[in-house]
């Protein structure tokens, strides 16, 4: 059964921008999800809504096969359960020093101060902030800031987690270091979702992609059934990521690779493969 | 803004427990305004200053350019009450004569005033030691044990964290501004700073909005929690110190120095 199910989601903001049409999805429990499309697909739309933030206007979402409900109780318990990492840390991040912006969440689910210290220690040594507990917040870097983020989500203990493109602005080892955290959580059987422009992120990452335009779903499938839809791609102007397009230029055998590591071990074998029967090859090897 | 927050975070008294400090200070602080000599006033400068720049090792730039932050005003005051204005001639003193009138200072019109320089500088001092020794975030665990009204402390709160927030997007602006020549003169200087104090008003507005979303999402429902965060560090020394000069200004005005 799926975790999570969108039926036929709609939502148009008071403005009167319909920002949601007919969206109809599922997520699985315990999956990395990658939310793909370009600005103004919906994509933090669908995140609010997943979180409760929104209503739909029309259609609705279902959590572990219950319909959402939207009062103060059934809110509780699903915030508890599915947490939001906002896009900007800015947005997120208020209190006076970084543990107490983490300890936020846990107090508000009324949790005794031994357990909420307790959280904030773990959150704060998953995502390696621990030595900026004390600091405040706008003496942060914009990665530091990020994690902090996160760790306010995490201490939370949600078994899902929405992250509204997090990695933007962030410089490659940082991104890095949280797609790694996000590995670990989802190896721990969290359910990820993570909205993201970056296709190549979203293909070496994800178990999954959903792929949003101007509020609509485009496609939904794994990973080499939605970068390997051509004509998909082209009527977003996306590009291929580029392990899946050398793999199928090249005709290489196998899996496709999904890192430039293994797209790089994928051809050295091929070529290796090639070599022993001819030995004319081993001058394009090297 | 920024010197001063550093400060309060990185001095070497910065761990030290904010109500010691507090204690300490207006300890200091009583005993200038009831003692009101100049002597006793010089102690406390003196102690307090040995404190923040000896002690806290705070820059000694700082700590002059925050204590005579109000030397503007305090000169202004001063000057109102060394000068005397009398339609007699001054029987002491010096004077000159001025529309029929007698403008001068009196000895004790010029003592009065060095009292009242002393005492405010020595006051503004000791209120430099809670200033830049303490992190807002001790200031506001501090309120709420004295359980001042949690809708100020969280006001204070957020302020404290909009001031960061705002000036960033202030600062942000005026660059995207001074780099397409938006303060090449007075006249597209003066359009920049409207449109920037327009603009800033809507984007506060809206972030206000973004961080609503962000408490709801993790389930804030109106009172702001509160977590007594791991003990700071107690300093009876600091207790000590103070009561050390309040006991040198009682000696100061038992042996009737001025």
């Amino acid at each position: 059964m799926a975790l999570i199910e969108v039926e036929a989601l709609s939502y148009s903001y008071p403005a009167g921008s319909e920002a949601l049409h007919e969206l109809s999805l599922s997520i699985s429990a315990g999956s990395r999800v990658a939310l793909v499309g370009p600005n103004g697909s919906g994509k933090s739309t669908l995140l609010r809504h997943l979180n409760g933030l929104l209503q739909p206007t029309h259609g609705r979402i279902r959590f572990r096969g219950e319909a959402l409900r939207y009062d103060r109780l059934a809110l509780r318990a699903l915030r508890q359960q599915v947490g939001l990492i906002f896009q900007d840390p800015e947005d997120q991040l208020f209190a006076a020093t970084v543990g107490e912006d983490i300890g936020f969440g846990p107090l508000n689910l009324g949790l005794a101060p031994s357990e909420v210290k307790r959280r904030i220690a773990s959150a704060a040594a998953a995502t390696d902030i621990v030595d900026l507990l004390d600091r405040p917040l706008h003496a942060l870097s914009a990665g530091q800031k990020a994690r902090a983020a996160v760790a306010g989500v995490l201490a939370m203990t949600p078994t899902v987690i929405l992250a509204d493109e997090p990695l933007a602005s962030l410089d490659p080892p940082t991104q890095t270091r949280l797609l790694s955290l996000f590995d670990d959580l989802a190896n721990n059987g969290c359910t990820i979702l993570l909205a993201t422009h970056d296709l190549e992120q979203a293909y070496s990452w994800a178990d999954c992609v959903i792929a949003l335009k101007e509020g609509r779903l485009l496609a939904q499938g794994s990973v080499y059934e939605v970068f390997g839809n051509a004509a998909l791609l082209e009527s977003c102007g996306w590009q291929q990521p580029w392990p899946l397009a050398i793999y199928l230029t090249m005709c290489l055998p196998g899996v496709p690779p999904r890192r430039r590591s293994e797209l790089l071990a994928h051809i050295k074998s091929h070529l290796h493969g090639i070599s022993h029967n001819d030995g004319t090859v081993r001058t394009a090897e090297a | 803004m920024y010197q001063i927050d550093q400060s309060t975070n990185t001095n070497r008294l910065a761990a030290t427990r904010a109500e010691h400090k507090v204690i300490a200070a207006l300890i200091m602080l009583v005993a200038c305004l009831a003692f009101d000599r100049i002597s006793t006033s010089l102690v406390a400068l003196i102690v307090v200053g040995v404190l923040v720049m000896g002690v806290a090792r705070v820059k000694v730039r700082l700590w002059v350019r925050i204590t005579s932050a109000e030397l503007f005003f305090l000169l202004l005051s001063v000057g109102s009450v060394v000068i005397v204005i009398s339609p007699a001639a001054l029987p002491q003193g010096v004077g000159m004569g001025f529309g029929g009138n007698w403008i001068g200072m009196t000895p004790q019109s010029a003592q009065t005033a060095a009292r009242l320089f002393a005492r405010t500088l020595a006051a503004v001092s000791c209120l430099s030691l809670i200033a830049l020794t303490t992190p807002l975030h001790d200031l506001v665990r501090l309120s709420r044990r004295l359980h001042l009204p949690a809708l100020l402390i969280d006001l204070t709160l957020l302020t404290y964290r909009f001031l960061w927030v705002t000036t960033v997007m202030l600062e942000q602006m005026q660059a995207a501004q001074a780099a397409r020549l938006g303060n090449a003169t007075w006249r597209t200087a003066l359009r920049s700073a409207g449109i920037t104090a327009a603009r800033l008003f809507i984007r506060s507005y809206q972030r206000i909005g973004r961080l609503s979303d962000a408490w709801a999402a993790r389930n804030f429902e109106g009172d702001m929690p509160r977590l007594e965060q791991h003990g700071r560090e107690h300093a009876p020394m600091l207790l000590l110190v103070s009561l050390f000069a309040v006991l040198a200004m009682t000696g100061l005005r038992w042996l009737g120095v001025p």
